[in-house]
């Protein structure tokens, strides 16, 4: 079943048409990666989803209901979270109250989502108190991922999420998306190939604003000369 | 100077700081927030004085007066933020520019058409007349309500942003609204209260300044020089910035004025050249 469906997208931004015909599914429960070059269109396709930047035509079915016409603060509440590229802790806030902000219902993060970040991010127990300011590029993204956690949404759509990271933060996000995605459906937009390879369920590959192939990882993983053409691998 | 003299000095000081705060700090909350300069908050500040003085007289009540005229004040610059502001945002500055001088164009006739153009004085209610003796000084009961009704303002805003998910949320959209939008917030309407609250606020520093200046149409224009220097000196989009040079340029003027009058008109300059040599993005402002 699918839980996400884009049929025929085109986005423009500051007049330019980026995405031109987008057309993806992702399957409920599984973790679909999104490829591509640096500029095919993969971030705009996430922001597009979240109704950042909008679709100027085409349908985003979530759950089999239409969602492009929706305001962008709207689309959460369907349960959906963003993990961004450049991660967006607010500086001027402490862990905690990055946390806090993300709660949709009630006025705290309810204890066992809190656990449940805890278990899978472990180091955050010693962060709550910091400011967003304060915190390493790793520290960063953890609290970026956990804070898409706190509503126990069904769809998480994450940006890059070890760019930048050194090799031992990378593991451990891997095994913490191994973990998250028990739980929840995943698209991941993602550059480090064998970091993709090694968690992906599916495969989507963008190039100039379109999805060019998409199949199951393992398709991917033993076909060598559609890495070299499409990913330059 | 005598130490009594000195305590007088401070206190007038820190009381003038006090009306500076409450005179900038509506403007400095909502350019934090919505990067708007809003030119017409000094037009704000002129009717809340008038419409504050206005409905004392009305219901015979200095409390009530105070805040209906300064909630009043904040619909009206909520209800701008809603038809006009929300049209002009990412957009041409000059258009803010434009928008926001029409407007004390048409704050400024409407208060000529209703209570007109001449000086109204404004007498102070009995219970904030006479003075008191503070270390051996008369101090004037008035200054003292000021520090009152500052102290409580700062407060105030102070529990606001910081110990509230309002707050949070406005302290977060300072720093990236697309961000705030993409958790499930909607902005516009945290924008809208924003504008609210510091259309309130000058509501607020409008009442205090009719006790001080009387009634004139030309009394909000004429503090908006000051509002810009000290969001300048405070350091653009930051309100804590804002609320700290409001005090330096209370503390300033008073002193200056003590010690060499003849520069006392030109002390938030001297301020403003002093703190932007040293920071020229302003005390908490960011490089």
């Amino acid at each position: 079943m699918n839980i996400l469906e884009m049929h025929n997208i085109h986005t423009y931004m500051a007049g330019f048409h980026i995405l031109e015909g987008v057309n993806l599914t992702a399957e409920h429960g599984k973790l679909t990666i999104l490829l591509g070059r640096n500029g095919s269109g993969k971030t705009t396709t996430i922001k597009t989803i979240m109704g950042l930047t909008p679709a100027r035509s085409g349908e985003i079915l979530f759950q089999g209901r239409p969602i492009q016409k929706l305001h962008d603060f709207e689309i959460p509440w369907l349960g959906i979270s963003l993990v961004p590229e450049g991660r967006d802790v607010f500086s001027q806030l402490t862990v905690e109250e990055n946390l806090l902000i993300a709660v949709r219902k009630g006025k705290k993060v309810p204890k066992q989502r809190l656990d449940y970040i805890v278990d899978i991010f472990p180091p955050m127990k010693n962060l709550f108190k910091k400011k967003g300011r304060n915190l390493s590029g790793g520290e960063k993204q953890m609290v970026a991922v956990a804070r898409a956690l706190v509503n126990e949404d069904k769809l998480l759509l994450i940006d890059e999420p070890t760019k930048g990271l050194a090799p031992i933060m990378v593991e451990s996000m891997r095994l913490a998306l191994a973990e998250i995605k028990k739980n929840a459906t995943i698209i991941l937009v993602e550059q480090n190939f064998e970091f993709a390879g090694s968690i992906a369920d599916d495969f989507l590959i963008m190039e100039h604003g379109k999805i060019v192939c998409s199949g199951e990882i393992g398709d991917l993983i033993n076909n060598r000369e559609m890495q070299h053409m499409y990913l330059g691998v | 100077m005598t130490s009594q003299l000195f305590v007088n000095i401070l206190l007038s000081a820190l009381s003038l700081g006090v009306i500076y705060f409450l005179l900038s700090s509506g403007f400095a909350l909502v350019f934090s927030l919505l990067r708007v300069s809003n030119f017409s908050h000094g037009s704000l500040i002129m009717w809340g004085a008038y419409l504050g003085i206005y409905l004392v007289k009305a219901l015979s009540s200095f409390s009530l007066g105070l805040i209906i005229s300064a909630v009043m004040i904040g619909i009206i610059l909520a209800l701008v933020e809603f038809f006009l502001f929300r049209r002009l945002y990412g957009g041409n500055p000059l258009f803010e520019l434009l928008l926001t001088f029409g407007l004390i164009y048409i704050l400024d006739e409407a208060v000529k058409l209703v209570w007109g153009a001449a000086i109204i004085t404004v007498d102070k209610p009995s219970f904030l007349q006479g003075t008191v003796m503070i270390y051996g000084e008369p101090f004037a009961i008035l200054r003292l309500y000021i520090f009152g009704l500052g102290a409580f303002v700062c407060a105030g805003l102070y529990f606001l942003l910081n110990k509230t998910k309002l707050g949070l949320i406005i302290t977060a959209g300072i720093e990236n609204k697309e961000m705030v939008r993409a958790l499930g917030i909607n902005i516009n309407r945290v924008f809208t209260f924003v504008c609210w609250l510091g259309g309130f606020l000058a509501g607020i520093a409008g009442f205090v300044l009719a006790y001080f200046n009387g009634l004139s149409p030309e009394m909000g224009t004429n503090q908006l020089l000051n509002v810009l220097v000290i969001v300048v000196v405070g350091g653009l989009g930051s309100f804590m910035g804002a609320a700290i040079a409001a005090v330096i340029m209370g503390l300033a003027e008073a002193f200056i004025g003590f010690y060499l009058p003849e520069l006392a008109v030109l002390s938030s300059f001297i301020v403003m050249f002093i703190v932007l040599s040293i920071k020229p993005s302003g005390l908490l402002g960011e490089e």
